[in-house]
């Protein structure tokens, strides 16, 4: 199996999202060949998971004082901030087939890729089900995934710098999800490639091709003019529409 | 009545309830930072726990969620039949 990847770029949020399902619905129709695609968030985002309340997790009306964008994903999981400067995020978009078949076994599939990226900064880090990338017990990777017309899908970020007060300023942070972890404060359990590693965010990018493409038959590509319609239509119907971004 | 509860599902994910009953569940909200695989499963689950009691059994109640996802290979992450039974039943006795 050939892969297509796609150099790092900067979209906006709602472009992000619509993107990553224009792909993977040319994928499952034969149309779009398997992809990886790494991107950042311009502006800076928050994301929530397909099954939580915008209105629970997110502070819309900071977002706006802040000029960050809000968008509910395709996939579950938690909510993100993704700061612009703060970190690199990846697609990986399949046919199922090429994955293991269980989601945990899949998870650490895609997730060994992330953990190689990150030994290539120097950074020893391991995958936590079900869906992080720890070091030092600390959160440097979140990861979602799903799956639908026999194509997975699986995105996550890495994080290479925090900007802890501006997050904890977007972000409603659960109590119970502070103390399940037996931890007392969020700062503790999440940290970033910046307090490891002197490298660059480019660099840590171009780390994350060499280790996601290890192997592969792959070459660098761009989007087809039908994901690119297809996304824009996305884009304004769906990620950009309040039925979908506040419909819990 | 109405209510809300969070649950923590053990080794798993942060459920929310929101429940609106009378008698029995009228309305049903499932939210969290969980997965379900196909997505649209949530709002079936939602639809097939309407009419619930508040003295439902906890085990009937996860036996009839396990049922629907085993027929309908819906694939559960961080959440779990009983984990849904236990706080939608949370909520409308809380």
């Amino acid at each position: 199996m050939r892969w297509r990847f796609i150099e790092l770029e900067a979209r906006n949020a709602c472009s992000n999202m619509a993107i990553d399902q224009a792909v993977m619905e040319g994928v499952a129709k034969g149309a779009s060949e398997p992809t990886i695609r790494f991107y950042r968030w311009l502006p800076s985002a928050v994301t929530i998971g397909r099954f939580q309340s915008m209105m629970d997790e997110v502070d819309v009306g900071r977002c706006a004082e802040l000029g960050v964008s809000h968008v509910r994903r395709i996939t579950g999981g938690g909510a993100v901030y993704h700061d612009y400067a703060g970190e690199v995020t990846y697609s990986v978009i399949a046919p199922e087939a090429y994955f293991p078949n269980g989601i945990r076994e899949s998870y650490a599939f895609i997730c060994d890729w992330v953990v190689s990226g990150l030994l290539g900064v120097g950074i020893k880090a391991k995958f936590v089900p079900i869906n992080d990338i720890v070091t030092d017990g600390k959160k440097i990777s979140g990861n979602a995934q799903t799956r639908r017309g026999g194509v997975l899908l699986q995105h996550g970020t890495i994080l290479y710098n925090l900007e802890m007060a501006k997050m904890f300023s977007l972000l409603k942070i659960s109590k119970e999800k502070i103390s399940d972890k037996l931890i007392k404060s969020v700062e503790d359990r999440v940290t970033c490639v910046s307090r490891y590693s002197d490298i660059t965010i480019d660099g840590l990018y171009r780390e994350l091709v060499r280790a996601f493409s290890d192997g592969k038959d792959h070459y660098i590509g761009s989007y087809t003019e039908a994901e690119k319609v297809w996304g824009e239509g996305l884009e304004s119907s769906v990620y950009g529409s309040d039925d979908w971004n506040f419909s819990r | 009545m109405e209510n809300s509860i969070r649950y923590k599902v053990p080794g798993g994910k942060l459920l929310i309830v929101r429940a609106v009953w009378d008698g029995r569940i009228t309305k049903l909200e499932l939210l969290g930072d969980f997965f379900v695989h196909p997505e649209e499963a949530l709002n079936r689950i939602e639809v097939l726990l309407i009419g619930t009691k508040p003295d439902a059994e906890e085990a009937e109640l996860a036996g009839t969620i396990k049922q629907f996802v085993d027929r309908n290979d819906v694939v559960l992450v961080g959440l779990s039949p009983e984990a849904i039974a236990k706080g939608v039943l949370m909520a409308v006795n809380g």
